[in-house]
């Protein structure tokens, strides 16, 4: 039997051939899991009229690039999604964004959890490329990719999630 | 015998054979219908629970299924399997492929699904249902349970079927018994019926067997009255000796009295009519008959009775009664050819009849007696001493039957040569006899001066003597053939008072040209006249004053005026 993974793959492939090109499992993996992680997730506002939801990547362009290439046509919150690359807290773009996936570089990712402490944004971080503290935390399991979950982090940013996300943790943090 | 309507309406279904079958056929399909009801109510039921279930899996694997969290699944999946009702289930991805699942039954699960609800596939429910994340389409599960298969059902309803169909068997068994029992009831009372017609008839025929036994005796006492009337009003042409012919008039009245009286009897003997008893008073009873039993009973023979007055009433059917004396009397007179005497008693028997009171008659006769053999067979039927042709051997039976239907009993004793007494012993009644009917008592002619009198009469020569009376009596008559003649003439003239016969040829008779006269003319007085003891009743019941032929110039005043009196009191 195929593996979820290897599916999610040719899914994506499939969606999208240029952008997948040459991507990896595990960046294909995480593009997926970030996408579908909004569903999880309820913001404390709406978001602002002709806003679109807005995924932030911080030091993976190939999972920006993948994002990108999955988020056309769909929609998350009733909105378009749109995919935008932050390099610093400097970033003009770093204000919008719903979601910060922190995928490469411990000292920015500092930087850029610190600049949005308290704010409303759902920060992903990646335990395997040395990025800690976000909300969600990919991890590996086994050879497979899993998350933890910080449900002080989730609060401390007025950020409700779903109790499915706690069932499928490999990690709860209280 | 009078049944209501409902009664009778339900004994007319129930007696049809089919009803039972019916009934019992309904009776089953309805458990049917009822049983299919139930079990479409359970399959819905377990439609709804797969479905219910489904849609927990659905909600419970959004996570797992969006974060490939095999484990997860396989927690929910296992927990689902705890159900024995569920067969297979599985997790499928966005794609519709499978990702987790587990088959208990050996059928493989699918390896790609639709979207469906509930649907039964033999002994099989299947569900699939869509996992959503908000508007996030996940995946799908899949979910197969197991329906009660049909022995099971089966089995489950055989018990009840077994009682529905025992009942429904009762219904009908019962239902075909009643139509049964109904059916059989109905010849039965059919041959009541006939047998009741028979017994009437033979009763008309043992009245008819003894007044042929009276013929003879009658026409020859009527021949001598019509002498003595005929030689009576000869004389009196030939004198003119008024005080001689004052008595031959009397003489020929006294011979036309006796005949009108004997022809009363004889008419109320031949009447047929069904059995009634009253209490009479047998010295009454018998002293009513004597008449005719002298006249019936040769010169010859004689007639002594001794009844005393205190002889204790009884209760009979009084023509029956009648019968029953004749009857005896005529084996009398016939056991007497050379002549003798006849002595009929009475006499009150203080617990004689099984320790109650009782009234026992006795006809005793001096003739030729029978033998204790005869004697003893006398009273059974058709068994005759006499000649052929001279009588049926119905008497003595009809005596017997009389006897004991009236819870008396009948007794001969006899002996050759020294004569035959017949006793018949009554129960007393309590009741005393009812009046007996007079005859009208004679009023004091009326005078119907200068009123217009209408006679309808067919018979000319009565039409003539009757119109004579009333002339006498100072009215106009107009006289008419026939019930319509009389019509016309009614209509004609002013008629003060109508008299009519009651029996007439034509479509209309004298009752109804009396009813018509009466819807013209409600305070006319009108008077029927008959011969005809049926008929007078008849117009009796309708209130019309009834003049009984044949009738003296008094009884035509008398009942002239208690017509006139009745017409004015009703004013």
């Amino acid at each position: 039997m195929l593996s979820l993974q290897a599916l999610l793959a040719l899914v994506l492939l499939a969606a999208s051939p240029a952008a997948v090109d040459g991507a990896s499992l595990e960046a294909q993996v995480k593009a997926a899991y970030l996408f579908k992680l909004a569903s999880f997730v309820r913001w404390p506002a709406p978001l602002a009229e002709g806003d679109s939801f807005k995924i932030c990547v911080a030091g993976r362009e190939d999972i920006a690039g993948l994002l990108m290439a999955f988020a056309n046509g769909k929609q998350i919150e009733n909105r378009s999604v749109s995919v935008a690359q932050v390099a610093s807290p400097q970033s003009p773009q770093l204000a919008a964004c719903r979601m910060l996936f922190l995928g490469r570089g411990a000292q920015t990712a500092g930087m850029l959890i610190s600049a949005t402490r308290g704010q409303p944004v759902l920060i992903v971080t990646d335990r395997t490329a040395g990025t800690r503290g976000g909300v969600i935390e990919f991890m590996e399991v086994g050879g497979k990719v899993r998350f933890a979950v910080d449900r002080r982090e989730a609060t401390s940013r007025k950020l409700a999630l779903d109790s499915e996300l706690f069932h499928v943790a490999a990690e709860v943090e209280r | 015998m009078s049944r209501s309507l409902f009664q009778h309406a339900a004994g007319g279904v129930l007696e049809r054979r089919w009803i039972g079958w019916v009934l019992a056929a309904l009776l089953i399909a309805s458990s049917i219908a009822l049983g299919l009801q139930r079990e479409h109510a359970i399959s819905a039921d377990q439609a709804r629970q797969a479905d219910v279930q489904a849609n927990i899996l659905a909600a419970s694997v959004g996570g797992a299924l969006a974060f490939d969290d095999k484990s997860t699944m396989e927690e929910y999946l296992n927990a689902l399997g705890l159900d024995q009702d569920i067969l297979a289930a599985g997790i499928y991805n966005d794609q519709g492929a499978l990702v987790a699942g587990f088959s208990k039954d050996g059928g493989a699960l699918p390896r790609i699904v639709q979207v469906h609800p509930p649907r039964i596939a033999g002994f099989q429910l299947s569900v699939v249902r869509q996992v959503r994340q908000e508007d996030l389409l996940l995946g799908s599960v899949y979910l197969r349970t197991s329906i009660e298969p049909l022995s099971a059902r089966l089995t489950r309803y055989g018990g009840i079927g077994i009682v529905v169909i025992m009942a429904a068997l009762l219904i009908a068994i019962l239902g075909a018994s009643n139509a049964k029992a109904k059916a059989t009831n109905r010849e039965l009372q059919d041959q009541i019926v006939a047998r009741e017609r028979a017994e009437t008839a033979l009763r008309q025929a043992q009245k008819l067997e003894a007044l042929g036994q009276l013929t003879g005796g009658v026409a020859h006492d009527f021949n001598n009255l019509l002498m003595a009337a005929s030689s009576g009003l000869e004389l009196m042409e030939r004198t003119s000796d008024p005080e001689r012919q004052g008595q031959l008039k009397k003489g020929v009245r006294d011979a036309l009295d006796h005949g009108a009286r004997l022809t009363h009897h004889l008419l109320a003997f031949s009447r047929q009519s069904p059995v009634q008893t009253e209490v009479i008073s047998v010295a009454d009873r018998i002293d009513q008959l004597a008449e005719l039993l002298h006249h019936s009973l040769r010169e010859n023979i004689s007639v002594s009775f001794d009844i005393p007055g205190d002889v204790w009433p009884i209760e009979v059917d009084a023509s029956q009664f009648d019968i029953a004396v004749l009857n005896i009397a005529v084996n009398a007179r016939d056991a007497m050819p050379t002549g003798g005497e006849i002595v009929i008693s009475a006499r009150n028997l203080a617990a004689g009849l099984d320790g109650k009171d009782a009234v026992q008659l006795r006809i005793e006769d001096e003739g030729t007696g029978m033998s204790a053999e005869a004697a003893e067979k006398a009273f059974e039927p058709f068994f005759t001493l006499k000649d052929v042709g001279q009588g049926t051997g119905l008497g003595l039976s009809q005596v017997y039957g009389f006897t004991r239907s009236a819870g008396g009993s009948a007794a001969i004793a006899s002996e050759l040569g020294a004569g035959t007494i017949v006793t018949l012993t009554f129960p007393r009644s309590a009741p005393a006899p009812a009046a007996t009917a007079t005859e009208p008592v004679q009023a004091p002619a009326v005078r119907i001066d200068h009123k217009c009198v209408l006679l309808v009469e067919d018979d000319a020569s009565l039409s003539d003597f009757v119109g004579q009376m009333l002339e006498e009596l100072g009215s106009t008559v107009i006289r008419a053939r026939s019930a319509q003649a009389g019509l016309r003439a009614f209509a004609g003239a002013r008629v003060d008072l109508a008299i009519s016969d009651m029996v007439m040829p034509g479509s209309m008779d004298g009752l109804a040209l009396a009813r018509r006269l009466r819807e013209k003319d409600d305070r006319l007085p009108i008077v029927l006249m008959t011969g005809y003891s049926a008929a007078a009743a008849d117009a009796a019941a309708e209130g019309f004053v009834v003049l009984r032929k044949p009738f003296t110039f008094e009884t035509l005043a008398a009942q002239l005026s208690s017509a006139i009196e009745a017409a004015r009191v009703e004013l």
